[in-house]
């Protein structure tokens, strides 16, 4: 039988053109049960933003809960043996949805590579990101950053743990002024708030954002940030064209877990972010499992809402 | 075309006036009319008339690039959205008061009144002191006169609304004023119109 995937649905197609794309790859599908013992969730309730899980007991009385993340799962089941993991999958998720007080279904396609991670990789996760951002709309932004850039702006700013969170709202929010206060009352010097002013200025235009973070260097993990999303650059825009990236230091995601690159997709018909992932070592470290991972997960859901036809 | 939301009533106006010098200007706008979306096909801006809390609402959800919203709505609505630039208008405090005589009792969760039940909450939780919150959505100083409420958190602009009630002060919780806010997505799409938009705004208020 013969399908004209023109005639799908955007979520469906969508699905099938990137899983012939992920097995290019080298990925495989992975499949999984809905249910996961909670602990699992209860133990890293920060990488979940938000803790509101649905559970019940099994017939054992262990409690349970529906997946509200299935990153985690992946990462709790990878073996030490296993070398390189290369996963995609397709399934549903259980969140908490604020704007209507209640729980929501979200379907999600999502990729994980779990092993040593080389810089062509990265690139090669990043392109397939962006790939699938193709995919739902020619117009769309692939915005990328570095966990380095928001760690050493609080360290450059010397703010203490306890003020670290207003420092990462103020730069979430593009909002200078509310970062420059901080600074100003926990003795940052001039010198570094003009530099960190300099990288809000400099538009998302990757090289014009690079330039400006290039001479706002002043430590370590700056330059590391620099030096990855250069060469990460370098090899995306070895097998694509790369007109739609971005380098937008407002992207932040949980510094418990994500280290090195991150990345949000953006396409023109949805108000909100529909592509986001990165690298997430530390969240391994927490499994005492000493390997390299990045992956990312968009919702196919999202795309039924908002953009649902072809 | 960049689409703005503006809120119904003083702080709008005052936002439009700072647009139009920088030339985003509907005449019309102005006028006592009961238009909601008003376009400038020439200076490439829309405007769309809200009630203030629904500011954020309306950026957040992409149909209007920016928005200006009073700092108290926006922390209440805790929207994800940038925020690009203090406007400098429709500045305010948030307080705590009470009245005149008033005496904070330590031994019980002290009753708050209040439109901003989230601002509240959160300054209360960084004193580490137990709240009850009342939420009310106008004449707020009348909680306390009538026993329902000891404090009140609220805007303060002058402070003759709370002294002809007799009531007053006591903390200072945030200054506030308009802030210019984005959509995260529309942003990216329409940067180069959002940063002229910024620039010329930021000459402006200088």
């Amino acid at each position: 039988m013969l399908i004209d995937t023109n005639k799908l649905q955007k979520d469906e197609q969508v699905f099938l053109e990137m899983q012939q794309l992920f097995q290019s790859k080298g990925y495989s599908l992975y499949k999984m049960r809905r249910f996961e013992e909670y602990s699992l969730y209860l133990e890293n309730k920060k990488f979940l933003n938000g803790e509101n899980v649905i559970t019940f007991n099994d017939t054992h009385g262990k409690l349970m809960a529906l997946k509200p993340d299935v990153t985690l799962s992946i990462v709790k089941n990878a073996r030490a043996e296993d070398n390189n993991q290369k996963v995609y999958y397709r399934e549903s998720v259980y969140r908490f949805d604020p704007s209507s007080s209640s729980f929501k279904e979200i379907n999600q396609l999502g990729l994980e590579y779990i092993g040593e991670i080389t810089l062509d990789d990265m690139g090669t996760i990043c392109y397939l990101a962006e790939q699938a951002l193709s995919v739902i709309d020619s117009k769309f932004v692939f915005a990328i950053s570095h966990m380095g850039i928001v760690t050493g702006i609080i360290e450059a700013m010397g703010i203490s743990l306890e003020n670290r969170d207003d420092v990462i709202k103020a730069i979430k929010s593009r909002n200078y002024e509310q970062l420059k206060e901080i600074g100003l009352k926990n003795g940052t010097s001039e010198d570094v708030l003009n530099k960190i002013k300099g990288i809000f200025d400099a538009p998302t235009e990757f090289k014009d954002s690079l330039k400006a973070l290039k001479e706002a260097s002043f430590n370590n993990d700056i330059k590391v940030a620099v030096e990855e999303l250069e060469k990460v650059y370098e090899s995306i825009s070895k097998i694509s064209k790369g007109n739609n990236i971005r380098l937008d230091f407002t992207i932040i995601n949980d510094i418990a877990y994500y280290n090195g690159i991150i990345f949000q997709g953006f396409v023109s018909k949805l108000p909100r972010a529909i592509l986001s992932g990165g690298r997430y070592d530390r969240l391994l470290e927490k499994f005492n499992k000493q390997k390299g991972a990045m992956g990312f997960a968009l919702s196919l859901s999202d795309l039924a809402v908002y953009n649902p036809n072809v | 075309m960049i689409n703005i939301a503006l809120p119904k009533g003083r702080l709008g106006n005052k936002a439009y006036k700072l647009l139009e010098t920088c030339g985003y200007t509907i005449s019309e706008l102005m006028d006592e009319s009961r238009k909601l979306v008003f376009r400038n096909e020439e200076s490439g801006v829309q405007y769309f008339l809200v009630k203030p809390t629904d500011v954020p609402v309306y950026v957040s959800y992409g149909v209007a690039d920016l928005g200006v919203v009073g700092k108290d709505v926006l922390i209440e609505s805790d929207a994800d959205v940038y925020s690009l630039m203090d406007l400098g208008i429709g500045k305010c405090r948030m307080c705590v008061a009470a009245k005149e005589d008033y005496v904070e009792d330590k031994s019980r969760p002290i009753i708050v009144a209040t439109k901003f039940p989230n601002i509240a909450r959160e300054y209360y939780a960084k004193e580490d002191r137990e709240i009850e919150i009342i939420k009310l959505y106008g004449s707020i100083e009348l909680a306390p006169i009538l026993g329902m409420s000891d404090v009140i958190v609220d805007i303060v602009e002058t402070g003759t609304t709370l002294k002809e009630n007799h009531l007053k002060v006591f903390e200072e919780i945030m200054p506030l004023s308009a802030q210019l806010i984005a959509n995260k997505t529309n942003y990216k799409f329409k940067e180069k119109e959002i940063r002229d938009v910024v620039a010329k705004l930021g000459e402006a208020i200088k």
